[in-house]
């Protein structure tokens, strides 16, 4: 373990909504709002506040963090926002434990949003602005191309079939319909209605993908003695690690992603995990698409390259399985608000090892829990080791 | 947690379509003239001339595409030009039968992630393939991951120095 | 080798183009839906924390000083006078071109508010000052439909 020890004390959310009434501080708000609520503390006892939140082309207004700061509970106090992309909501947490950790702090609210609706014709769109503006902007991609050119490439080097794939769709969709927050949940959802949704980019059919959502997530974290004062029951952050690939995507083995691989490395270490397959008994890998849940999995190292797909089939992913595989619903199914959907599964784990996860509780006591989020030009991920 | 979750307010489509809610719209425009860089003006230039170009760091001995000034792996600054040839291979392709702000495309797309011979392995671009088909079903029976493909370029008077000198990459074979 | 190279040419500099386009559509929020519908009504309106004692405009949701929800009761009406605290006089619009006719701004107190409001001041030959009492100038009922320019401006009190 590097410095001092951090819990997660408290955590809220909004609901996910495809379109919010709520401005981007109301929503930021509304998440910090419960958190501070549900573990009984104020808003004078925070001594820092990290704030996540996506480009400013979402929301429409830039220099973002000092837009939603209010709602983040930063008036008068030290804030620092991080950004990588979808990889910004586990990375948030991260930037909350070592602001404890490092001793500088002893509170931290960590509050990630996303209002992705303000953004037309539509939200997608903004994603145009992250191919090379001289190399791949003029030939008119959008941002389902850098997915479907993954997916294809990992789904033709294994050999999976579309059905291997569409299975992960299902049972976090599933999985969403006991959810409160949840924007897509399905609990009658089958393999054959994601096979007959409509071709967006081969192989990218439409329930492959998580929708667009505006929402907000918080947590409260603390050092170990503020922790033991809050509640009985800290989570601790057990290991942290992330990392970052090469700008130039087109260079990269699509079929595996390599800074999963690294960010996990990192993180099991500092937990002093040796066998991750054992140790793990929930993981939140980042789902935003169908076929990435399987790839991260083989990137966290909790399934062989290629064979993430038999832990699905097999049953093993189930909530009541041998390693329950994105008990929340995911992005999939809950909603995948950008910046905001990673801390989400962080809040997940902090629920199921706090046995507080309602109908979606994995049985058993799970007592150690993994969340994993992406981002950028499918180029960042960071991972966060949770234990109670 | 349920208790943590807090009753966010949802609209439809149609509440700020019909003004049911009152909103504002304001155009987010910005509008850039960006400078290609060394390396960047260098492959413009010889697309113009029907041609791409990699550039070598002597160090991992990578010869690369998009080709760059500095070596991001050495962090060194790479060392000479190589000419590279107009064949490839497929790393991988979609088809894509909408647009960027999601309408129904007439004909679908094919962006690709080429090869480029004379360059590392595995080392790609982003281009488009063409002459494979008008429809996902003809697309899908034509193309394959590992197919050999050449790029068709514009005629030398239309080349403006861009990627779209080159229109897209066919089949090598038939 | 150097890794600038000079261009000696001035045909080989060139620039590339592009746009981003986009186009952002805003909702007001729980509380602005509610403050702008009070402008359309004639009604300035702030909300005040009760813990905090400090009444925000335009009206908020929540206090931002302790994180306390503005509920019903946080409701109340401000203005439509107040204390104008500084003003400036705009001669060039955002693009930088040189603006036809001036256009002054002012940052006023309304009555009843602790945080600052600001909006166009109604220019009628009246030297503007710190200090001075103004009051808000509505546009007539029907031409408004809930937009900060239901507000004309302000004027010197009468």
């Amino acid at each position: 373990m590097v410095g001092r020890r951090v819990a997660i004390v408290g955590a809220g959310m909004t609901k996910f909504v495809r379109r919010a009434l709520e401005t981007g501080p109301e929503l930021a708000w509304e998440a910090a709002h419960k958190a501070l609520e549900s573990c009984e503390m104020t808003l004078d006892q925070i001594d820092a506040v990290v704030l996540g939140s996506a480009p400013d082309a979402f929301d429409g207004v830039h220099m973002k963090v000092e837009y939603l700061s209010p709602g983040a509970g930063a008036w008068g106090k030290p804030i620092i926002r991080g950004f990588v992309g979808g990889g910004t909501g586990i990375f948030a947490a991260i930037e909350g434990w070592y602001h404890i950790a490092s001793g500088m702090f002893d509170t931290a609210l960590v509050v990630c949003e996303a209002k992705m609706s303000s953004c037309h014709p539509h939200p997608q769109a903004a994603f145009n602005y992250i191919f090379d503006h001289i190399l791949e902007r003029p030939l008119g991609p959008n941002l389902l191309w850098i997915f479907a050119l993954e997916m294809n490439a990992y789904m033709t080097k294994y050999g999976l079939a579309k059905r291997d794939v569409a299975m992960v769709a299902v049972k976090n969709k599933r999985n969403a319909a006991d959810h409160p927050a949840a924007q897509l949940g399905d609990p009658n959802i089958t393999v054959e209605d994601v096979l007959n949704s409509e071709v967006l980019a081969w192989p990218v059919q439409r329930l492959d993908v998580s929708p667009t959502s505006d929402g907000a997530v918080a947590l409260v974290m603390a050092a170990e003695h503020v922790a033991r004062r809050v509640t009985n029951r800290p989570v601790w952050v057990e290991g942290v690690g992330w990392s970052l690939d090469t700008q130039y995507w087109t260079n990269r083995d699509l079929s595996y992603p390599t800074c999963v691989e690294e960010a996990a490395r990192k993180a099991y270490a500092m937990a002093g995990i040796k066998e991750p397959r054992k140790e793990i008994h929930i993981v939140e890998p980042y789902d935003a698409f169908d076929y990435k849940e399987l790839q991260h999995l083989e990137g966290l190292l909790l399934a062989d390259r290629g064979k993430a797909a038999e832990l699905i089939a097999l049953g093993i992913a189930n909530r009541d399985g041998d390693m329950p595989v994105t008990p929340s619903g995911g992005l999939l199914g809950v909603g995948n608000p950008i910046s905001a959907a990673g801390l989400m599964k962080v809040a997940e784990i902090f629920w199921q090892l706090r046995g507080e996860a309602g109908k979606r509780q994995v049985p058993g006591q799970p007592r150690r829990g993994l969340a994993q989020a992406w981002g950028d030009l499918m180029q960042v991920s960071a991972v966060i080791i949770l234990g109670i | 947690m349920e208790r943590w979750v807090y009753p966010t307010s949802s609209l439809r489509l149609e509440d700020i379509e019909r003004g049911r809610v009152i909103t504002t719209r304001m155009p987010l425009r910005g509008e850039y003239a960006w400078d290609a860089g060394v390396a960047v003006g260098r492959f413009l230039a010889e697309l113009k001339n029907g041609r791409l170009i990699g550039r070598r760091c002597r160090s991992c001995g990578r010869v690369m595409i998009p080709p760059r000034m500095f070596c991001e792996q050495c962090f060194r600054p790479t060392d000479e030009w190589v000419p590279l040839a107009d064949t490839g291979t497929v790393i991988t392709f979609s088809v894509c039968t909408i647009s960027w702000d999601l309408r129904r495309l007439e004909v679908p797309e094919v962006p690709a992630v080429i090869a480029i011979d004379g360059a590392s392995p595995g080392m790609g671009m982003m281009h488009k393939l063409g002459e494979v088909g008008q429809t996902l079903e003809e697309i899908l029976q034509r193309v394959r991951i590992g197919m050999r493909v050449q790029a068709v370029w514009k005629p030398p008077q239309e080349r403006e120095g861009a990627i779209t000198d080159i229109r897209y990459f066919r089949p090598l074979e038939g | 080798m150097a890794l600038i190279e000079r261009i000696l040419r001035a045909g080989d500099a060139r620039a590339w183009h592009g746009a981003i386009q986009l186009e952002g559509v805003y909702t007001a929020g729980v509380a602005g839906e509610r403050w702008l519908r009070g402008l359309q009504a004639g009604k300035i309106y702030g909300t005040r924390c009760p813990r905090c004692r400090y009444t925000y405009v335009p009206a908020r949701l929540f206090c931002e000083r302790c994180l306390g929800k503005l509920d019903e009761g946080a409701w109340v009406e401000v203005g439509p006078q107040g204390t104008l605290l500084s003003w400036t006089r705009m001669h060039l619009a955002p693009d930088g071109s040189r603006l036809e006719r001036p256009r002054t701004l002012g940052l006023i107190r309304l009555d009843g508010a602790d945080a600052l409001f600001i909006h166009d001041l109604l220019d009628d030959g009246t030297p503007w000052a710190v200090d001075m009492r103004v009051e808000a100038v509505f546009r007539p009922a029907p031409e408004r439909v809930g937009s900060l320019w239901d507000l004309q401006g302000f004027r010197p009190v009468r």
